[in-house]
């Protein structure tokens, strides 16, 4: 029998890993909500966070969360340059929603190799950012969780205002609704585009530096959330930027759940059945009507 | 002296030989290759796997180049079809002849199974993430079903038995001798492009090629695009479980990692760009061109995947239309350059 405190333990560890797919979710939509592209490769700037922060924090030493901004930036920088050499000459080709597709696919096995071959195939640790755990009510929960917790709330909260309240948000969602009316009242769509895709890369840069020292790091490690984070977006509805961040939640607490009832080895075979069910059943998201 | 302008026509006048004769000369050029290579076994090796990698590509670049679908999970009908006829020779005992064709048909049926849910999405990126999804599972169940299919360590697969030929002997096909094999594949690489070619001209191939420009205006002259995305995604499966299926039995062993992993699909991928997507031949033209620069590179040691990666990502930028594209350009523009120049 399962007791009451391992549900609420699962709930709890649900709700930090469903943070972080909801950080890399966001990003992932609101790439394909503003230019209509599925980039395939969303996982390698997940792996490319984990890696900044392990050498940062664990080689160098450098302050946590001075790390975190490195890696962030890392990934930034990385988003716009592939965003400017890859993706953008291919934005006028004939079939640029198939070679888009290829590309990303591409570029994700580019930056595996890259990573294996330059960083090794270990599995990589990285320690916490705050050391020791808080104890409420019997429940002991680590103080990085709840750095997980706050960190990616506050950042989707702080992007949702960016994109909501800000000229460069405002010309996200008018890129978004309407490429050409955009581009008539004299909005740079290509820098749009830049800027889109750089918050996209660092969001998911992000999770990854905060839950590698809870998660390992190595090389394949984005094939894995570039999965889930497809779960997640197509569960919240493609291109919906709070979709993603409730369906990453959803989908975190489910999964923690369901490893107390399926054996892990199964664990994935439910979560695809589930994404095809969810595809089949209401192709657009569960949240829009 | 000789006129270098009439010599140059003359010789364009040479290239210009009817598309059959190229043909022909190509298929001759094949038949005869194993003695044009003095039977060297590495080298018929990689050209089998060449010819059994066109026969995958081609058929991926019927639905994803010529329909306009971009499913992700063609490398699951691959090892769908080499799982298929290897379990049906080791556990059945049925002739892998039999197991060959079956390969094929039970993996347009899982086509079909695929196919139908992907009917109902609308946007490519929802057929990529399903197909994803699909690959998965597959993946996930070759890998959790150890009774039925070895688990991660997956199987030894038989050869196809021997052909004996009354009076001359015994045509042996156990991969050892890699001659027999190579004019097996052969035939079965033949068959299969004639069939698409003849598929690709037909009234289905046309209706394939409307659904990829618009699937509205399609729909409003009168095309049944619900059949024919179906006869797509049959189609397409069945030829790579048959491509599966003749893998299994040369190569002799199958693993999840080996036919249901995502970089089998990458080669697809990369093999159709670089060749050409969309065009006839071009998924060919990749197929070779890869699997020889991916023997190639070896020399770059841990390097390899990494140029692999380089040149797959650069390719897509610098020519989406691929080898095939190139050459068309290049041959167009020196008979425009002679014909301006003698007229």
């Amino acid at each position: 029998m399962i007791g009451i405190e391992a549900i609420v333990q699962s709930i709890i560890n649900g709700v930090v890993i469903g943070s972080i797919y909801s950080l890399c979710a966001a990003g992932l939509s609101l790439v394909w909500g503003t230019m209509g592209i599925l980039n395939l490769a969303h996982g390698e700037f997940y792996m490319l966070g984990g890696y900044v922060i392990f050498f940062s924090l664990s080689v160098y030493g450098i302050n946590p969360f001075v790390s975190l901004l490195l890696s962030v930036i890392a990934a930034f920088l990385l988003g716009i340059v592939i965003q400017r050499v890859v993706i953008r000459p291919l934005l006028d080709t004939a079939q640029w929603d198939i070679n888009i597709i290829i590309a990303t696919v591409g570029l994700s096995f580019l930056l595996q190799n890259l990573a294996l071959e330059f960083l090794g195939r270990n599995y990589l640790s990285v320690p916490y950012f705050v050391v020791g755990k808080l104890a409420i009510a019997g429940y002991n929960i680590v103080y990085h969780r709840i750095l997980i917790i706050a960190t990616s709330l506050l950042l989707l909260v702080a992007c949702w205002l960016v994109i909501k309240r800000t000229m460069m948000g405002k010309a996200i969602q008018a890129t978004a609704q309407e490429r050409m009316g955009s581009q008539l009242v004299g909005i740079n769509i290509h820098r749009v585009f830049l800027v889109t895709f750089g918050i996209s890369t660092s969001l998911a840069a992000c999770a990854g530096a905060l839950l590698s020292p809870i998660f390992m790091v190595y090389p394949w490690v984005g094939g894995l959330v570039l999965g889930k984070a497809l779960i997640v977006c197509v569960l919240g509805g493609l291109g919906s930027f709070k979709g993603a961040i409730v369906g990453g939640y959803m989908i975190g607490i489910a999964e923690s759940l369901a490893v107390l009832f399926v054996a892990t080895t199964w664990q994935d075979f439910v979560s695809f059945a589930i994404f095809i069910l969810v595809l089949i059943l209401r192709p657009t998201g569960l949240f829009r009507r | 002296m000789i006129d270098s302008k009439r010599l140059f026509k003359a010789l364009l006048e040479k290239i210009r030989v009817p598309r059959v004769g190229t043909v022909v000369s190509f298929i001759v050029l094949l038949m005869m290759f194993p003695f044009l290579v003095r039977n060297d076994s590495y080298i018929l090796h990689i050209t089998i796997l060449a010819l059994v990698f066109a026969i995958l590509t081609s058929s991926w670049n019927l639905i994803g180049g010529y329909t306009g679908i971009p499913s992700l999970s063609h490398h699951t009908f691959f090892g769908i079809g080499a799982y298929v006829s290897a379990l049906l020779a080791i556990r059945v005992g049925i002739s892998p002849w039999i197991g060959l064709f079956v390969a094929g048909g039970i993996a347009g049926l899982f086509g079909l199974a695929l196919g139908t849910p992907c009917l109902r999405l609308k946007g490519k990126a929802y057929i990529v993430m399903m197909t994803i999804a699909f690959a998965s599972i597959v993946e996930v169940l070759s890998k959790n079903l150890v009774d039925i299919t070895g688990g991660e360590y997956g199987l030894w697969v038989p050869p196809f038995p021997d052909i004996p030929i009354p009076g001359v002997g015994v045509i042996n096909l156990s991969g050892a001798v890699r001659m027999p094999y190579y004019y097996i594949i052969l035939v079965i690489f033949l068959f299969v492009m004639y069939f698409l070619y003849t598929l690709i001209g037909s009234r289905i191939g046309f209706a394939f090629r409307a659904i990829h420009e618009s699937e509205e205006t399609a729909e409003s002259v009168g095309i049944n695009t619900t059949k024919y995305k179906l006869l797509s995604f049959f189609i397409s499966s069945a030829l790579a479980g048959i491509a599966g299926s003749t893998y299994a039995h040369y190569i002799l062993a199958i693993a999840p990692s080996s036919v249901f992993g995502i970089s089998r699909m990458l080669d697809i991928l990369a093999m159709t760009v670089i060749g050409g997507i969309g065009s006839f031949f071009g998924p060919m033209i990749g197929a070779f061109a890869i699997t020889i620069l991916l023997e190639g590179l070896r020399a770059f040691g841990g390097y390899r995947l990494i140029v692999y990666g380089i040149l797959f990502v650069t390719a897509i930028i610098l020519m989406p239309g691929g080898i095939a594209r190139e050459l068309q350009t290049i041959y167009y523009r020196l008979r425009k350059l002679v014909v301006l120049e003698t007229h």
